[in-house]
């Protein structure tokens, strides 16, 4: 089984980032954050508020045994989507997989997400092939 | 001249990091050489003549830093002794210097170690990677974000279980590391004396996770790093180029105390 921790997908939603004196001072994406927290709570997650991270706005998440880490990176337009269960050292859970398929077929079914293509870490760039699903 | 001399570097250097610690002055002989160079050759085309002249003061320079009878005895004892070790350490520099371009050396321990950036040549830089003047003008400003955090990522906190092992529940959701140690220089990639842009580069590369970075609305989108076409490294090189210098610099000098002890006296002198 193939597990695929990354998403590039085209998102819809109004820009919230925040500058003062043509200086960021707080990073766009809370909103379409806060769209993909629903999309895993209404999948059976627990998820925090989104809060800003290092590349973007990140999201705690537990879900039955496991808390994956989310981030979600606004690029205005299109964004780039990280899940990943961070101490699945060897193998992915099934409790994992569960939720991450359940948040795709929530991208999929929400009319402000197009285009979604799934990638591995740090793949984007390269060529490989990419799928519709993060699991194959 | 000095961005195509750093892109020529190879991006894994044993090496730099052990001889070079964070808080040492910056090596002066080659890197002002290099800052020179960029001014020169953005210059040079409206003043040709320029380029003869500052050569031959370069080379001057070169010889009273580096040539022990290029430059007047002192006086006395300790300060002729003085005038020999800061000739034999400038020589030793060099020497570190020139392996570390031999070896090749990590982006990340050779850029914030050179002269003050150019701001002109890092525009120039952005330019030619297809940004606008006014957008490559902004990357070429000096970077002061937050860093990259690494080895030690704040997003790593306690899972319920490690292996099936369980953990206390006190610690379960907690962050590996405390702030305080989290955001220290031994875990944050923030080098001194790089651009925006140049920051952008390096954090794109070191981290499998960075992609893009916001821009102003003023410019509009993002800096992507996979739309320039930059290539991210393996875990080896994640490992050299992501670790903060201050870190890098304690292994290397548990290893070798030595040179560091070498180069510490060589900055007293200077």
């Amino acid at each position: 089984m193939k597990v695929r921790t990354t998403a590039k997908m085209g998102a819809d939603f109004p820009d919230d980032q925040i500058e003062e004196d043509g200086e960021i001072v707080r990073p766009a994406g809370k909103g379409i954050a806060s769209a993909i927290g629903e999309i895993l709570a209404r999948a059976g997650a627990t998820v925090s508020e989104p809060f800003i991270s290092e590349h973007g706005w990140e999201l705690d998440i537990k879900y039955k045994d496991r808390n994956p880490w989310c981030e979600i990176q606004d690029g205005g337009g299109y964004i780039y989507l990280h899940i990943d269960d961070r101490w699945a050292w060897f193998d992915h859970r099934p409790e994992y997989i569960e939720l991450v398929v359940a948040l795709n077929a929530g991208l999929h079914r929400d009319p402000r997400f197009r285009n979604i293509r799934w990638y591995d870490r740090g793949d984007i760039n390269q060529e490989y092939p990419t799928s519709d699903g993060p699991v194959d | 001249m000095r961005d195509e001399a750093a892109a020529a570097i190879p991006f894994m250097n044993p090496v730099y990091g052990l001889v070079h610690s964070p808080r040492q002055a910056p090596s002066q002989l080659l890197a002002n050489a290099a800052n020179s160079a960029v001014d020169r050759s953005l210059s040079a085309l409206s003043h040709p003549d320029s380029l003869a002249r500052d050569a031959g003061t370069q080379l001057n320079e070169w010889n009273v830093e580096l040539n022990p009878f290029a430059s007047p005895q002192a006086d006395t004892l300790v300060g002729e002794f003085n005038r020999n070790f800061r000739i034999g350490a400038n020589q030793g520099e060099v020497g570190a210097t020139a392996a570390s371009l031999a070896y090749g050396s990590a982006a990340a321990k050779v850029i914030p170690r050179l002269a003050p950036i150019s701001r002109a040549a890092e525009t120039a830089k952005f330019i030619d990677q297809g940004f606008e003047p006014k957008l490559a003008e902004y990357l070429a400003e000096p970077y002061d974000g937050n860093g990259h955090h690494s080895p030690i990522p704040r997003r790593f906190k306690y899972p319920k279980t490690i292996l099936n092992v369980p953990l206390p529940k006190s610690l379960i959701g907690k962050p590996v590391l405390p702030r305080v140690l989290s955001d220290s220089p031994f875990n944050v990639l923030k080098p001194d004396n790089i651009s925006r842009g140049g920051f952008y580069e390096l954090h794109f590369k070191v981290d499998p996770e960075m992609d893009i970075a916001r821009l102003p609305s003023r410019f509009g989108g993002a800096w992507n790093g996979n739309a320039l076409g930059l290539q991210k490294f393996g875990l080896l090189g994640r490992v050299w180029n992501g670790s903060p210098a201050a870190l890098n610099s304690a292994v290397g000098t548990a290893a070798l105390s030595g040179i560091q002890d070498h180069a510490t006296n060589q900055n007293q002198l200077k």
